[in-house]
């Protein structure tokens, strides 16, 4: 009896031992799935972050190529014939396009709004949805005819009879309003089924309706509206 | 005789306990030694796991990081460009005597937000609310692309001249979008906190946005905003020509001038 007394001892602490590792065996395991997957995380975003600044200073570069280009063109027809204002005539086109100073058609979407259960259209509702239309691409968007450009206001006014001002024109609140916007065909169901959840959320405030064309015409931004006499 | 006996009888029976009880060491001792060998060759490998993941990671952070400086350098050359052939165009344009269409076209191109645009305004600076009482925080406390996007709202009811988002110029193409716990204006991503810039009446417009309703709720929900008048305020030009050419190839333009 006496000489088994260190051998329990000895079993107990090899025993302990044994466990203590198995238990950190353990831990190990967990932690290490556990650094890995945050490690898999982090690198993947930083990928993502890389990829996408790769593809910005690619496209940055062909842009700077360009206009390098355009500016020696230019600069070496300064004095000779009329390419450099063909060239001219072609940025100014771009500019006016892009100011929303031409007449323009295309596919796209038309949404009519008129009140529900409001008394009248507001001018919150509008811009819900001209976010909505240009957050799904819309190229070009105009309510009631008036052209929707950088600086376009759309806002309320008056509280007897109210209206609603765009580019400074105003419209009778409690009339309907017509949306129309220009899409790539790619971009047209996106912009629908962003509309359609916004009729949803709206459904009760307002009667929303939609439906797409294949000739959707919008006029350019007139000559005497406010905002084409701000600037 | 009985002791010898019983002797002659414990004598096999002992070292037959021992025997067993020796094998068990062993076998104890066996898998302790293999679970030691074990551990030390999974402790080296995971740090040889973490040294390469280490190394991979250092190694696009470096990338990440020469892009950055790359992508400022491009942006910096490209604006510097673009005001060069604006600035060759209008040489060209009055030489040959068309001094009309270049006044025009500055004009088109102001409209179309494609000219750096000076003058007063406001600054307007949103960010999330500084409570740091954790079990306090919630959605309505931060900032989201809907708030930005009222304020933008209210400067264009406001009659502002021009807009920009952390220097990101407002277009007629400018979509506001939340990208988790950034906004997305323009196709570039911005952290928190978001500085609204506005070339307009800054009196005025000081004062719409004081007596906003919305405003003033959002301001009691925790969220911080801060508005300043500023006497001079630049607000940069869209230079992304990309998306100008995009619009160019995409629109079927009817009866241009």
């Amino acid at each position: 009896m006496k000489h088994r007394m260190p051998l329990s001892i000895g079993a107990i602490i090899v025993f302990f031992v044994l466990g203590l590792l198995v238990a950190l065996q353990l831990k190990n395991i967990n932690a290490n799935n556990l650094q890995t997957s945050y490690a898999k995380q982090d690198l993947t975003e930083l990928q993502d972050k890389v990829m996408t600044l790769m593809r910005e200073n690619s496209e940055l570069s062909d842009q700077n190529q360009n206009l390098s280009d355009l500016i020696s063109s230019m600069g070496a027809e300064l004095s000779g014939d009329n390419k450099a204002l063909q060239t001219i005539m072609e940025e100014k086109l771009k500019a006016e396009i892009f100011a929303g100073l031409t007449d323009v058609s295309g596919k796209g979407i038309q949404v009519f709004m008129e009140p529900g259960t409001d008394a009248s259209v507001k001018a919150s509702r509008l811009l819900l949805l001209i976010n909505e239309l240009r957050s799904s691409g819309a190229l070009a968007i105009s309510i009631n005819d008036d052209r929707i450009v950088a600086m376009t206001e759309i806002r309320d006014t008056g509280t007897t009879n109210p209206q609603i001002v765009i580019n400074g024109n105003s419209y009778p609140a409690a009339a309907q309003f017509v949306i129309r916007a220009i899409y790539k065909d790619e971009d047209i169901n996106r912009g629908l089924q962003l509309v359609n959840s916004l009729i949803e959320q709206l459904q009760t405030v307002s009667i929303i309706t939609v439906s797409s064309s294949d000739t959707i015409s919008i006029s350019k931004l007139s000559e005497d509206s406010l905002t084409n006499r701000q600037i | 005789m009985p002791m010898s006996f019983n002797r002659a009888d414990s004598e096999p029976d002992k070292s037959k306990k021992k025997l067993v009880e020796n094998i068990l060491i062993m076998f104890v001792l066996m898998m302790l030694c293999s679970f030691l060998t074990f551990q030390i060759r999974e402790g080296i490998s995971t740090q040889e796991q973490l040294s390469a993941s280490n190394q991979k990671h250092a190694a696009y952070l470096q990338q990440l990081d020469d892009l950055q400086k790359e992508n400022i350098k491009l942006k910096d050359e490209n604006s510097l460009l673009v005001e060069e052939k604006d600035q060759l165009t209008e040489n060209v344009l009055n030489e040959q005597g068309y001094s009309e269409l270049a006044a025009s076209l500055a004009e088109i191109r102001a409209l179309a937000g494609l000219t750096e645009v000076t003058g007063s305004g406001v600054t307007i600076t949103l960010s999330d609310s500084t409570i740091t009482d954790t079990s306090n925080i919630n959605q309505s406390s931060l900032i989201h692309s809907q708030d930005v996007q009222y304020f933008v709202d209210i400067l264009k009811a406001a009659g502002a001249k021009a807009i920009a988002i952390n220097g990101e110029r407002i277009v007629c193409t400018t979509n506001i979008s939340c990208t988790g716990p950034t906004i997305r204006v323009n196709n570039s991503r911005y952290p928190v906190p978001f500085i609204i810039t506005a070339v307009c009446d800054p009196n005025a417009t000081y004062d719409i946005l004081q007596n906003d309703s919305h405003i003033i709720f959002r301001i009691s929900e925790g969220v911080e905003i801060a508005v300043e008048k500023n006497e001079s305020l630049v607000i940069p030009a869209f230079s992304d020509s990309t998306v100008i050419d995009s619009l160019m190839t995409e629109l079927e333009v009817v009866n241009p001038s």
